[in-house]
């Protein structure tokens, strides 16, 4: 027992964060055990899922790709269409999901590379919206009427619930999962690789770093977890649809989500979900349900942002940090 | 057999000859000088060597093998490397993180690779933290520490792009010392000058570029009283 | 003439003619784009804006569209100083991802202001004043098209000769080429862009004006047709009038053939050709965008 706060003490505040920020949400559906308050929370989870998935290739490696609603909706489809058509267990249906999703990534990354800023950002926009005109045609998928899941109700197998209660705790250890996953990469030697790529590509290039073949490998990992995602929003809503999974709008959202915490660094994502959801509450509970409108006040909270600090809350994180030093060491003086 | 030779390298941008039939050899163990004046087509013949433009006619051979237009990773792994002009450094990284970038290209665990930056680090004498943030190193720091970065990769020849531009006297003797030292550590350098008192007493040759063009190539003594180079550098004067 | 080439030639000129509409919604991107410099995601929301302020004066006063329209090409480009002023001022020069971040964020907020002023309806003017078509030669040519083609190569031809031939557009011309260059020679740069951005949002206030003879309104209206005017950009070379209108007519007839072959479909060919510019001319691109 003595050692344990010994143990604490050498820990640095951000490990012991980490820490406090598990334990909460593991605490938290205990707590809290209303349907709709696991509903947010599963929200907040899902989105800071999908943002730290962008952060892969759009924080660490650099890359700002703006069509990632397509592979959210590809792997959403394909597990769904496996299941409905085939068979196929939704389990199995999602692995297979994130790999057909990381295929057409490659597929499109590859020429999109060579293109520069927003050159790039525009291929990426323009394969989206490619894809979703494409599903809101196609008779096999449902076109614009989407897909309904049959209900089986508690199912497992069928990764299926009556009660939000598993889904929280699914999403909840993928997103752990995920995070130590973006951790270890990033310390590792494609960790470094990618910031390289970010900062001085033609210098990563000159000390032996394949570019291309670096950002293709972010870009497979990114549109896999993304498609995970996918089919996990498929399982919990049990219909899907363009609208919901293939539109502009969320590719946004998954990148702002990121950008707006701080890109390229882990934190990043879950600052910015939690940033967006928050705003979100808080606009419905003031103004009530009107359509679009805690975008629009997200959108000038973005503008403002923006301006003033496009390296998101984890920047301004920092300067709080800088500040508090400098008090300290002022008032140690 | 030479470390580097270049055979009849042609390079154009539209009408633009940058590079025009130019023939060399560099040997294992020298420091080879390229001057001539602005314009002359100095960085876009590295830029050539080092993957970063095709070459439109002509042969680029390291160790005897054919590298022209590998591409710049692909001749880092055949053994050279170079600094730009402009220095590029990482600018979101640590000092130590940015040579552990280079030292990845010889090693796969970010262990080994901490622990061979270290040791470059310590070869450069920075004089600071190894976990300083990039934005606060002087110029010179900057410079040295791009050259860090470039030697913890493990190369055979160093093509360094003005190295020595904007540095004071004591920066320009410090950093020729560092690199006798990395010659005579088997690094092969080749070396594009501007800073004459720098390069004439440190390379074993100087080749000259004017106008794209090879006009010589020899002793620092015998270039510094060539015609064509006087001529080169101080012909408008006469005009 | 027989009546399937009839049918094909009628088809092709149709998109030729449509074509020219779009041309003038890409003129303005251009301009904006060559300009300032600055990467423009919320214009398709403009184009929205002047196809429902056209709407909405119709509904009201019952004025033909194409009366209505230097209405709201003034009202265009009153807002495009505005916005300059306000938003686009602080972004020029700023980095890529900034820039995105704005401009889309511009986007969602003027997407989703008109979704909560004027819901997600489809309003289609009725009745216009230009109506029905006539036969030449057994090819079917549609009267609104027509007229709507002749006032947009008249206005891409107006723009043309501003740009050539005054003291302004000249001016325009020079700050896009050299910011700093133009302001050695005493032009004022903040009110060419002033400027610049309000004649781009002019420009696409006049195409809404146009469109909606053609097109319902609803609040997504704009984003496809943006990703045209993206398309045309790219293939007819950014900065360049003439290459957009040409450009312009191009993808005018591939969308019009294509929705003659799948209509379901149509977009399809017009984002195949866009990726397929971009990745096959990569060099010819400018690291300006």
């Amino acid at each position: 027992m003595i050692k344990i706060p010994a143990l604490i003490g050498k820990l640095s505040p951000r490990y012991i964060g980490y820490l406090i920020f598990i334990i909460l949400l593991i605490v938290y559906p205990f707590v809290f055990k209303e349907q709709y308050s696991l509903y947010i929370v599963i929200n907040f989870l899902l989105y800071s899922f999908l943002g730290q998935a962008w952060n892969i290739i759009g924080g660490y490696a650099g890359q700002c790709a703006l069509g990632h609603a397509a592979f959210f909706g590809l792997g959403a489809y394909t597990s769904s269409i496996l299941f409905l058509k085939f068979g196929i267990n939704p389990w199995l249906g999602m692995l297979m999901g994130g790999l057909i999703a990381s295929g057409v990534s490659v597929i499109i990354g590859w020429p999109s590379f060579r293109l520069r800023g927003a050159y790039f950002a525009l291929a990426t926009i323009a394969f989206a919206e490619m894809v979703r005109v494409l599903f809101n045609h196609w008779a096999f998928v449902g076109g614009a009427v989407g897909l309904h899941l049959p209900v089986y109700g508690d199912s497992l197998s069928a990764f299926q619930f009556r009660s939000y209660f598993p889904y929280y705790w699914i999403i909840f250890i993928f997103f752990v999962l995920e995070c130590f996953l973006v951790y270890k990469l990033s310390k590792s030697k494609i960790g470094f690789y990618w910031r390289a790529i970010k900062c001085e590509p033609d210098a990563a290039e000159s000390i032996g770093i394949d570019t291309t073949k670096n950002k293709l490998i972010a870009m497979f990992i990114s549109a896999f977890l993304v498609a995970i995602g996918g089919t996990f929003y498929s399982q919990l809503m049990l219909y899907i649809d363009p609208r919901s999974v293939l539109v502009r709008d969320l590719s946004i959202r998954i990148a702002l989500v990121a950008i707006v915490g701080g890109r390229g660094t882990i934190e990043g994502p879950i600052l910015g979900s939690l940033a967006m959801i928050l705003l979100s509450s808080f606009i419905r509970a003031s103004f009530g349900d009107i359509p679009g409108l805690h975008l629009v006040i997200f959108a000038i909270i973005l503008v403002v942002m923006s301006v003033y600090k496009p390296l998101g809350m984890m920047a301004i994180l920092g300067d709080l940090k800088s500040w508090i030093e400098r008090r300290k060491s002022v008032a140690a003086a | 057999m030479p470390l580097l030779k270049v055979e009849k390298l042609t390079k154009r941008f539209g009408g633009l000859i940058a590079n025009k039939d130019i023939s060399f050899e560099i040997l294992r163990g020298q420091i080879v000088g390229l001057i001539g004046p602005n314009g002359a087509g100095k960085t876009t013949l590295f830029n050539v060597i080092t993957g970063f433009h095709k070459a439109n006619e002509g042969k680029v051979l390291f160790n005897g093998r054919d590298i022209t237009n590998l591409s710049p990773h692909a001749i880092c792994k055949k053994g050279i490397v170079r600094t730009f002009q402009i220095v590029k450094i990482f600018d979101e990284m640590t000092v130590l993180e940015n040579i552990m970038v280079g030292a990845f290209n010889r090693y796969n665990s970010s262990d080994v690779a901490k622990k061979k930056a270290l040791e470059a680090f310590e070869l450069i004498q920075l004089g600071v933290d190894p976990e300083t943030k990039i934005s606060a190193l002087t110029f010179a720091a900057q410079r040295k520490l791009e050259l860090a970065r470039t030697l913890v990769t493990g190369p055979e020849l160093l093509l360094l792009d003005e190295m020595m531009a904007g540095l004071n006297l004591t920066e320009i003797k410090e950093a020729t010392d560092l690199l006798r030292k990395i010659r005579d550590s088997g690094i092969t350098l080749f070396i594009v000058e501007h800073v004459m008192e720098a390069i004439m007493p440190l390379a074993d040759r100087v080749i000259v570029l004017h106008f794209g063009e090879k006009i010589a190539d020899g002793k620092p003594s015998e270039v510094a009283i060539n015609e064509a180079v006087i001529e080169a550098y101080l012909g408008e004067e006469y005009a | 003439m027989p009546s399937d080439t009839a049918l094909i030639i009628g088809v092709v000129l149709s998109g030729l003619l449509m074509g020219g509409v779009y041309a003038l919604v890409s003129e303005g991107l251009s301009l904006i784009w060559g300009v300032m410099k600055v990467v423009n995601m919320a214009h398709g929301s403009f184009l929205m804006l002047g196809m429902y302020t056209t709407y909405w004066i119709w509904y009201f006063t019952g004025l033909d569209p194409i009366l209505i329209t230097p209405i709201t090409m003034g009202i265009l480009f009153l807002l495009g100083i505005c916005v300059q002023k306000g938003i686009v001022r602080h972004i020029i020069g700023v980095s890529l991802v900034s820039q995105i971040f704005v401009t889309f964020a511009m986007w969602m907020f003027i997407n989703n202001l008109a979704l909560m002023l004027w819901k997600e309806n489809f309003r289609t003017v009725m009745n216009p004043l230009i109506g029905g078509g006539f036969s030449m030669v057994g090819v079917q040519i549609s009267l609104p098209k027509l007229v709507s083609f002749g006032i947009s190569v008249s206005a891409a031809f107006a723009l043309w000769l501003f740009l050539r031939r005054t003291k302004t557009g000249i001016a325009i011309r020079a700050v896009a080429q050299d910011k700093k260059a133009a302001q050695l020679m005493g032009i004022d740069v903040d009110r060419i862009y002033n400027l610049s951005f309000g004649l781009g949002l002019a420009t696409v206030g006049l195409a809404g004006s146009l469109l909606v003879n053609f097109f319902s309104v609803y609040p997504y209206v704009g984003d496809i047709f943006h990703i045209f005017a993206l398309t045309i950009v790219t293939l007819g070379g950014f900065g360049s009038i003439s290459g957009c209108f040409i450009a312009g007519l191009v993808i005018g007839i591939v969308e019009a053939i294509s929705a003659f072959i799948n209509p379901a479909l149509k977009y399809l060919p017009v984002f195949a050709i866009f990726l397929l510019i971009l990745f096959i001319r990569p060099e010819g691109l400018r690291e300006s965008l």
